[in-house]
């Protein structure tokens, strides 16, 4: 039951509402009242796989659900990929959890092109830490590349692939790629290497529901699911009330502060209805441009590793080549969903999915519409990644065979378009000027003070690498600072 | 000289001619066909020499029923001339690319369903059971 004041009130549980709450936890006195209100259901794990699915209709938790029925998109765009439910994305994440690279945060000042974040990776580093040990990183701590870090990962890295491993031989920019799945058993089941981690058979991989339950089950919190939030009421320049729809009752609860991580969707529209519209508002909504190749080697295997993803080629995720086009990633796919094994003799396991994900900027052309009838769903328009991303991806295509020279490439297939990285972003800018960005470095709107917008919509861009380890981190960070202890 | 059963005529992809023709005629494939047809890709692409006496067949007595109203598999029929390096250069590229899709996911499936992982080497590739777990990665190394 949602009744009264809160100290707190929390609206979405995906990353960055849950490690913002969890931050504040360690603040808030025991007396203390947080309200977290939470649009989809609450699935348990095993309920999950039963349904295959990670969420469920709130209304009917026996039905599930998927992300189109919370937006509209126009004919013939791209789709978008979300999980609505408790735990929100950390439901179906996949457990990739490289850090960005530190010049993804000073995009306009390295390389004229985007916007810098308001925060520099030496900010988000002692935050990146905690984030990796509270979700149960495993990395290899001995190899980093670029991504300095001041504590070792919690897990030691998984085995790489047989030809992920050759590379890390010979390749300096071949890396372990950070994973939220264990490694070793020590804080969940041990990962199995099943490859099907949206849905992890074994519970391997770290969720809000198995690596939060202390926030989940503090007695402060007040947890509502199917709880639609609509929007903000304000006063003198202050959140006071929220307004949510649940079973079809229009309802509000009251906070001192308030933490909006719905979604890069949902975000913008709520603050659209507060009447909070702002030119960057909803503009700008981006994602990674990707495709798959597979890689056919002579002599190493591409699917013997011991996780779903073992390995990251770094070579082209930074460079001058970014003041011409996007930085992109490579990722060793540890399956062969998208192809199957090979049919020569000798040579069935010679098999490489390799994912190439370009970075994105945001575009004024790409933005959520959000209609004036608060029923009506946000409308998605997305007509191109921009030609930053796509001629990023091509050159990353292209540079394929030069990652494998020397270690007996035999075939480099068509690439195939990735529909969706799943990683909504750039919907409530974060950054210095109030005229161009909607919060500050410490997440706080610039207008109004005591609400905090979290998750990847604060995103000044899109990088290449996956965006849910620094929504978790950022959030670290901002919740510290909001209690002045950052 | 051995005697020629239908079975070993289809499985020497001679008879996979006959088979797609008469398949095309009729519209439909019986279920022996089909058998023969998948045990023909398990014993092309493996090789007789890496497999244990009858595992293709009986990997293919449990498979056909899973795959025989696969669109796919009917498409590889009627174009089933393929194993035949003659015919195979007169396909179009297209047709290749869709035959050998669907040869690689049987391939897939059938090394999956073996004891292909795991064996001694030069033991010879015998048929298990058939694996229906999704992705199940058993040439993983978690250590």
């Amino acid at each position: 039951m949602i009744r009264g004041s809160y100290d707190l009130v929390v609206v979405g549980s995906g990353f960055g509402s849950l490690f913002y709450l969890r931050e504040c936890l360690g603040h808030l006195p025991r007396t203390a009242r947080v309200a977290l209100l939470e649009r989809g259901a609450y699935l348990p794990h095993a309920r999950q796989l039963a349904l295959r699915s990670n969420s469920a209709d709130p209304e009917d938790p026996d039905r599930p659900t998927s992300a189109d029925r919370y937006y509209r998109r126009l004919e013939g765009e791209k789709p978008w990929n979300f999980t609505i439910g408790l735990g929100g994305g950390t439901l179906c994440w996949w457990g990739q959890a490289p850090r960005l690279h530190p010049s993804d945060f000073g995009m306009r000042r390295l390389y004229g092109r985007g916007e810098d974040w308001p925060i520099s990776y030496d900010d988000l580093e002692p935050h990146y830490c905690a984030a990796e040990e509270i979700i149960g990183i495993a990395g290899d701590s001995d190899r980093v590349g670029p991504f300095r870090r001041s504590r070792p990962y919690p897990l030691p890295a998984f085995r790489g692939s047989g030809i992920d491993m050759a590379l890390r031989e010979r390749d300096p920019m071949q890396l372990a790629l950070p994973a939220a799945r264990d490694s070793i058993g020590a804080l969940r089941a041990q990962c199995c290497a099943h490859g099907e981690c949206r849905l992890c058979p074994q519970d391997a991989k770290f969720t809000a529901l198995n690596g939060l339950p202390a926030v989940l089950e503090d007695a402060r919190i007040s947890i509502l699911t199917g709880a639609n939030v609509l929007a903000l009421e304000l006063e003198a320049g202050h959140a006071r009330r929220v307004v949510f729809e649940r079973r079809g009752r229009r309802q509000t609860v009251s906070g001192d502060h308030v933490v909006l991580g719905a979604n890069a969707i949902c975000n913008p529209a709520i603050l659209q209805r507060s009447g909070l519209g702002h030119p960057e508002l909803g503009r700008g909504i981006a994602e990674q441009m990707g495709a798959n190749v597979e890689v056919q080697l002579a002599a190493h295997s591409g699917v013997d590793g011991g996780t779903a993803a073992t390995g990251q080629n770094i070579r082209l995720l930074d460079g001058a080549h970014r003041r011409a086009h996007a930085a992109a990633a490579y990722y060793f796919d540890n399956r062969w969903k998208h192809h199957g094994l090979r049919l020569e003799r000798g040579r069935h396991l010679n098999t490489l999915n390799l994912m190439v994900i370009a970075e994105a900027l945001r575009s004024e052309r790409n933005f959520v519409e959000v209609p004036e009838d608060w029923d009506a769903l946000p409308v998605i328009h997305h007509a191109t990644h921009g030609a930053y991303a796509e001629d990023g991806l091509r050159a990353a295509l292209r540079a394929v065979p030069e990652i494998f020279a020397g270690l007996g490439l035999e075939r480099v297939s068509e690439p195939v378009a990735r529909p969706s990285e799943a990683h909504v972003q750039c919907t409530t800018p974060a950054g210095t000027d109030p005229g161009r960005s909607i919060v500050d470095g410490d997440l706080l709107h610039h207008r109004v003070r005591n609400l905090s917008v979290v998750g990847t919509s604060v995103f000044p861009t899109a990088p290449a690498g996956n965006p849910s380890l620094t929504a978790a981190a950022w959030s670290l960070r901002a919740a510290r600072r909001l209690f002045g202890a950052g | 000289m051995g005697r020629t059963t239908r079975r070993s005529f289809l499985t020497n992809g001679i008879g996979l001619v006959a088979a797609a023709a008469a398949a095309g005629v009729a519209g439909r494939y019986a279920l022996t066909d089909i058998e023969a047809i998948l045990e023909a890709i398990v014993r092309h692409h493996v090789g007789d020499d890496a497999l244990a006496r009858g595992a293709a067949a009986a990997f293919a007595r449990d498979y056909a029923p899973m795959t025989a109203s696969n669109w796919k598999l009917r498409s590889a029929v009627a174009s089933g001339l393929y194993l035949l390096p003659l015919f195979r250069g007169a396909l179009p590229a297209g047709d290749l690319a869709r035959i050998e899709r669907y040869d690689r996911r049987v391939v897939t499936d059938f090394l999956l369903s073996s004891s292909y992982d795991g064996r001694e080497s030069g033991d010879p590739i015998d048929y298990l059971a058939l694996e229906t777990a999704p992705l199940c990665n058993p040439f993983a190394r978690l250590r």
